[in-house]
């Protein structure tokens, strides 16, 4: 008898907390802005401190409190060694969406593809991995590479009167960019055989370390040509050897990058850099949260493949072409 | 024959067991000057030798300090971060629309509170040297990084500022600023060593810092005072490193290699780590050997990563010999000398 | 037969259970050796603490996988570092090692294709070559360790940017996958991440080298004294060699087991990981000490930085601000640990005497008998071997009259009948000799102080008996060992008897435990044919004399302090002591039969007024102790001596004082033998004997005892 009772009284209580739960599940339903709320982002980029993450990051945080989702930021602080671990915890923070800024294409794939198989969706942002993920936004490299290169040709190669003499300054040469430019770039200079790559070293995306390169490859080559730079940041260090040398002008300094003004357009502005394909950091940032918005709603490609979002590019360039209305201006902090 | 065997205790017990490192690491350097002057055309030109000097300026300031710091038996490895720190606090200063002097006053006193503290930590804490500038060059770093800059890693400096035009411009022809800093640091470390007593008493604690105290000599404020010196050269080095590339960078704190170069080119002349001895003639002998060293194999067009690698081959090379010709006396060495 | 006791109407004495107060358990603490790792350990703690109160959810089982999957490679480049130190040496080219070692793993995997062991192997060998080269330099060559492994650092990095500069893309593009691989790299067992298993091993594993091997003692040795060790014939360069081989093969293991984790290596791995394991240890030794293996301090000092740097990254905290953090922090434990081991030792030295309220009762049943009652008797007695002997705190005399006393020196001598004027050496104990009784077969047992009980056979062989007893309930401190074992008897079945008379203070340190009061000794008893030591009974207030009633079958137990004898009962030992006499004059020493059936007491010294009522105030001796010098302490007189006689019930029967001036001092002991009276004293340089009017001329105490003899 008392059992009885007993098993009537823990239907009810079931079937009241399957009502209640459902009609709450309607209830979030019914507002599509309210269906982040409360959910979890995690955003792991190799430095804060950059206006390359620091841009991004502004935008997302603008997302995230416009859908009263969560932001956190884990800056790795431009340790490799600890960007690892701290996507570990992250992933077993068990965020919905995981944004990731890969420093090279082998280092976090095993942990994207284990986050991926816990359901947490993996945003790649402008430096991919070898694992594909729920989503990438971010600069198309071949298309830079293939672009900064034919430039390259055209002012130092065969009828230029130049020497044809380049020097690639990579970030991390196993960095996504580095790869897909450095692919690209070569595909194109095989085909212009007066052009000679006589430096291909990385400066761990330090300046200071982009300069002494600089300062060394111009001691060997003085005649050289260009500065392929794989990023505005470093290869400011690169222009300011170029710079110290007198040899402004004569060598270009070609980068890629954000295209924050302070960086990119003040270098180019004083002739530290000679053009930049900027991504515009701003832009991508909205992206990104647009995308991590979508995600959160539950948005994926028909085929499964990854959702891609690639950055319009901006030519930024020197002399007369020179707009400085092409960079974005991070705002001063409080 | 008593009188002779105790003669010549006396003769052992006072020979001086100098270094040979100095006269090999001269002699090496010289060799390396004729090779260099021989194979390389342009080497060994005027142009060449202004090249040399300017391009080791601010590691001779540095190992100004690091001399004075290691011959009073301590190791500085917050001078890097201290560096760092100078330039961003002067250049933060001409950012915000301060002039020179003033700028200038303030970073000393920033960089000599800095000095204060860890001599402070040293002498009165008593926390071994190495351990306490260890730690004491992450917290400065991050201080700074995150008190001054706010989270961001560089700091660009207007090169067209007079402030910054001075510490690049020419004080006589043919002399730049850095370079006659260097040649002052250098004079004032010689005569600081050499004639005062605060130099004196920096050898006596690093020959024997117990007896020193005992003997009643003012070793904590030495020490202090010490550290002191070491942040004042590691501001200087931060100014003319910041002029010249315009940008002041706090990861050449995090990636070491400046501050170990630095030791480098200190011990290298044949200043011993246990202290005591040395002096500003073997930091010149260091640094020349780096400093030709450096320009030869750029000259040879040696990467970077070669260079590099026979720098520390050269360094192995001259630590070793300098044992082989002049060994240990096994009698004496302690653990403590590293 | 003289008047007699009965046992069963004597005052009951409580004998405390437990004597405990917090500045006991103070100095306890801080006289034991793991306190050293105190300020590390609370640090730890500390950490520990403050992450779970200002995170949540970061001690889950998911986050502390995490944490040993990723903290094993730094665990095991600190575990290196640490052998190196140990050995006296550093090594700064780890994080190097550690890049061109995880390298080679991953170009023997993905370029050369090599099966996982063949990985492993080269790893280990790459460690292992530049900790041979390092070896090689500052051991065998014997260059400084510090500028020969800065060299290294330098050049293997060049080699490693070199060698991986036209690599590093082919291996990140490879798609070779090994389930060995993926294993090692990302796998658990027992749930726990297999590179865990790894440190956990390789921790034991030096945990045991240091404690147990004969090369980690040999490294400790030469790390903590070079010229010692190489004195005492350690192979000091090569101990070094090989401890620099194998922490490279350590480094080479820990970037295998990060190669097959991060299936990756960056151009900025290992930079700066010789600045965080040196941190690590030294959070963890207090210090850059060489020669000390206490390999848990040290991964619990890494530990400590290792959590405290992620949990304050995970935090979402920017880098610059953890940095100073952590600056900061290491910095406030470093000026703790330091200030700690620099003041532990005195801290210790004014916690350690700890006196209490000491009441005396007053002095009763002597009237009539003080010296200045009676005439001084022993100013009459002869003097034998003056000045051949030193302290002569027991005497004991055998069957051929022959004299035996201990000395200062270590040494149980005998003095030579019948006229004792030659001493020779009997035995070479050691130790500082007190206490003599002698068994049924006529060996010697002595009381050793700072050794135990000590047997010498009639062929002069020295036997330790015992040096330890059980260790006391609920004690910080081990007081298993036999601090000053005092004076001994042996009971008709064999056992012997004997007193421990403190525990806190070696013999030259005796005064501090009468300034203290505390009931610091104990009775003990050995029996030789079970070879068992056994506590009799604990916290008695400075057992000293030992002696058999006439009956065989109860026990006298001096208690110095108190100014009292004890009694126990053989046959029920465990009921405790009750009180035979009580307000002697003064402290009593010694304790021995008479041979009129009484005993007879050595008085070391006299009870005074001052010292009786300083004995109430413990903050007055707290601070004369740390105040005054020792020659300046309040204290009983000690300048006048004598022995007392009492009969069978306790009755003081007869005083035989010494003379002011003279000539016998403190006597701590005397032996009735054949009519006369033999008096030893610890400080004394002679033994006094006295001709006893009226005594049983035939009587020695092994008859007595034996009936033989």
């Amino acid at each position: 008898m008392l059992r009885c009772l007993g098993s009537k009284l823990r239907r009810t209580i079931v079937g009241l907390a399957i009502g209640a739960s459902l009609a709450l599940a309607t209830g979030v339903r019914a507002d599509p802005a309210s269906s982040m709320a409360g959910k979890k982002v995690i955003f792991v980029p190799i430095s804060m401190g950059i206006t390359l993450t620091e841009g991004w990051a502004r935008r997302m945080k603008e997302h995230a409190a416009a859908h009263g989702y969560s932001f956190e930021i884990r800056d790795a602080a431009f340790n490799t060694g600890a960007m690892s671990e701290l996507l570990a915890k992250a992933i077993s923070d068990k965020p919905d969406v995981l944004v990731v800024h890969n420093p090279t294409v082998q280092l976090l794939a095993r942990q994207i593809k284990q986050a991926q198989a816990q359901g947490i969706k993996v945003l790649q942002i402008n430096l991919q991995s070898n694992q594909p993920s729920a989503a990438f936004v971010g600069a198309n490299w071949t298309r830079i590479g293939t672009e900064i290169a034919e430039d390259i040709v055209k002012k130092c190669g065969a009828g230029s009167g130049k020497s044809g003499k380049v020097a690639i300054i990579p970030g991390q040469l196993t960095a996504a960019d580095s790869v897909m430019m450095n692919e690209a770039a070569f595909k194109v200079f095989k085909e212009h055989p007066e052009i000679k790559v006589v430096s291909n070293q990385a400066s761990n995306w330090e300046p200071e370390k982009a300069r002494q390169i600089t300062v060394t490859v111009l001691q060997q080559n003085p005649d050289l040509c260009a500065i392929f730079g794989h990023w505005d940041v470093h290869t400011i260090g690169a222009g300011n050897a170029v710079k110290d040398a007198g040899l402004s002008g004569k060598v270009l300094v070609y980068a890629t990058g954000g295209g924050e003004y302070g960086e990119a357009c003040k270098a180019i502005e004083n002739g530290t850099l000679s053009a930049e394909w900027s991504y515009d950091a701003d832009g991508q940032g909205r992206d990104a949260g647009t995308m991590i918005d979508l995600l959160l709603q539950g948005a994926t490609s028909s085929n499964g493949s990854m959702l891609t979002v690639e950055s319009p590019l901006k030519i930024i360039r020197a002399g007369p072409d020179y707009d400085p209305s092409l960079c974005w201006k991070m705002p001063p902090k409080k | 024959m008593v009188e002779a065997t105790a003669g010549a205790a006396i003769n052992i017990g006072r020979r001086p067991r100098r270094s040979l490192l100095e006269p090999i690491v001269l002699a090496v350097t010289l060799a390396l000057i004729v090779l260099f002057s021989l194979t390389i055309k342009g080497f060994a030109t005027l142009g060449n030798l202004s090249v040399i000097l300017s391009n080791s300026t601010s590691l001779v300031i540095l190992s100004c300090g690091m001399a004075v710091v290691i011959i009073s038996r301590g190791l500085d490895l917050s001078q890097v971060a201290a560096m760092v720190a100078g330039a961003t606090t002067f250049s933060t200063l001409i950012n915000a629309g301060f002039s020179g002097p003033p700028a200038i006053i303030l970073a000393i006193l920033a960089m000599a509170l800095i000095g204060f503290v860890n001599g402070w930590l040293i002498a009165f804490v008593e926390i071994p040297a190495i351990l306490a500038t260890l730690a004491s060059a992450m917290f400065v770093t991050g201080l700074f990084r995150f008190a001054v800059l706010r989270g961001e890693y560089l700091l660009i400096l207007p090169k067209s500022n007079p402030a910054v035009i001075v510490f690049k411009s020419d004080v006589l022809p043919g002399v730049t600023a850095p370079v006659a800093l260097m040649i002052a640091t250098l004079v004032v470390t010689w005569l600081f060593l050499r004639y005062t007593t605060a130099g004196r008493i920096i050898y006596g604690m690093g020959d024997n810092f117990q007896a020193a105290r005992l003997a009643g000599l003012p070793v904590r404020k030495t020490t202090v005072f010490v550290y002191i010196y070491s942040a004042l050269t590691a501001l200087l080095a931060g100014l003319v490193i910041a002029a010249a590339s315009g940008t002041v960078d706090f990861r050449v704190v995090t990636n070491g290699s400046l501050l170990f170069e630095v030791i480098l080119v200190v011990v290298l002349g044949g200043i011993p780590l246990r202290g005591g001895r040395g002096g500003v003639r073997n930091l010149l002998v260091g640094a020349a050997l780096i400093a030709v060293l450096r320009n030869g194999m750029t000259l040879y067009d040696f990467s970077t990563q070669i260079q590099d690698m026979l720098r520390g081959v050269v360094l192995m090379a001259a630590i070793f010999a300098d044992n082989y010709l002049n060994p240990r006396d096994a009698e004496t060495d302690t653990v403590g000398d590293l | 037969m003289s008047a007699q006791f009965d046992f069963s109407t004597l005052p009951k004495l409580r004998v405390p259970l437990l004597v405990m107060s917090p500045r006991r358990v103070l100095a306890d603490i801080l006289s034991r050796g793991w306190v050293e790792n105190a300020v590390p350990f609370l640090a730890f703690v500390c950490v520990i603490v403050g992450v779970l109160a200002t995170t949540k959810g970061y001690f889950t089982l998911d986050n502390l996988r995490n944490l040993a999957l990723y903290a094993s490679d730094g665990g095991l480049v600190v575990l290196a570092l640490f052998i190196v130190v140990a050995a006296g040496g550093i090594d700064l080219s780890v994080g190097s090692n550690f890049a061109m070692s995880a390298f080679a793993a991953l170009y023997c995997f993905h370029i050369l294709n090599l099966p996982v062991a063949a990985v492993l192997l080269a790893s280990l060998a790459t460690g292992a070559i530049i900790g041979l080269v390092n070896g090689a330099l500052a051991g065998l060559a014997g260059c400084g360790a510090l500028l020969t492994t800065l060299g290294a650092m330098i050049t293997v990095r060049g080699i490693f940017t070199l060698a991986s500069q036209g690599q590093l893309v082919a291996i990140s593009t490879s798609s070779r996958t090994d389930e060995m691989w993926d294993w090692i790299g990302s796998d658990r067992f027992l749930t726990v991440p297999i590179s865990f298993w790894v440190l956990v091993i390789a921790v034991a594993g030096v945990l045991v080298m240091f404690r147990q091997s004969r090369f980690g003692w040999h490294v400790l040795a030469a790390g903590g004294n070079r010229k010692a060790a190489r004195h005492g014939g350690i192979h000091v360069k090569a101990t070094i060699f090989f401890a620099y081989v194998l922490a490279g093969l350590i480094v080479g293991l820990a970037a295998f087991l990060y190669a097959a984790r991060e299936n990756a290596v960056a151009s900025d791995t290992g930079v700066g990981m010789e600045f965080f394991a040196l941190t690590a240890l030294v959070v963890g030794l207090g210090g850059f000490v060489p020669g000390r293996g206490s390999t848990v301090a040290v991964m619990i000092g890494f530990a400590t930085i290792y959590i405290l740097n992620n949990a304050l990254l995970n935090s979402g905290l920017r880098s610059d601000f953890v940095q100073l953090a952590m600056g900061a922090i290491l910095i406030f434990i470093l000026s703790i640990d330091t200030k700690f081991r620099k003041h532990k030792h005195r801290l210790l030295a004014s916690a350690y005497v700890d006196p209490i309220d000491f009441k005396l009762g007053e002095a009763a049943g002597s009237r009539g008998f003080m010296p200045s009652e009676v005439a001084p008797k022993l100013a009459g007695a002869e003097i034998l071997a003056s000045g051949m002997i030193d302290g002569p705190e027991d005497v004991i005399l055998d069957a051929d009259d022959h004299l035996y006393c201990g000395t200062r020196n270590g040494s149980l001598v005998r003095i030579a009948a019948p006229d004792y004027t030659q001493v020779e050496i009997f035995a070479q104990i050691g130790g500082r000799p007190l206490g003599l009784a002698s068994d049924r077969e006529g060996n010697i047992l002595v009381c050793v102080a700072g050794m135990g009980l000590v047997r010498v056979s009639k062929e002069r062989e020295v036997e330790l008996l015992t040096d330890q007893t059980q260790r006391s309930l609920l004690t910080i401190q081990d007081d298993t060992t036999i601090r000053m074992a005092d004076d001994l008897d042996v009971a008709p079945d064999g056992v012997i008897y004997f007193s421990d008379a403190t525990r806190r203070y070696d013999i030259e340190n005796w005064g501090l435990d009468l300034l203290e009061g505390r009931p610091n000794g104990r009775l003990l008893s050995y029996d030789p044919k079970t070879r068992r030591t056994r506590t009799v009974c604990d916290n008695l207030v400075f057992p000293n004399g030992v002696c058999l009633t006439h009956d065989g079958q109860h026990l006298i137990v001096a208690s110095t302090w108190t100014c009292s004898l004890l009694i126990f009962d053989l046959a029920a030992l465990s009921a405790g002591p009750r009180v035979f006499v009580h307000g002697l004059p003064g402290y009593p020493d010694n304790v021995n039969r008479a041979s009129d059936g009484g005993y007879w007491i050595a008085l070391a010294g006299m009870r005074n007024p001052v010292t009786d009522l300083a004995m109430r105030h413990p903050g007055l001796r707290r601070r004369m102790t740390r105040a005054v010098a020792p020659t300046h302490w309040l204290f009983g007189n000690l300048n006048i001596g004598g022995v007392l006689k009492i009969d069978g019930a306790g009755q003081i029967v007869e005083t035989y004082w010494d003379e002011p001036s003279g000539p016998l001092y403190m006597i701590t002991s005397m032996r009735e033998h054949k009519g006369a009276l033999y008096l030893g004293g610890v400080t004394n340089n002679k033994i006094g004997r006295l001709r006893l009017a009226g005594a049983d001329p035939r009587w020695t105490g092994r008859r007595s005892y034996w009936g033989r003899g």
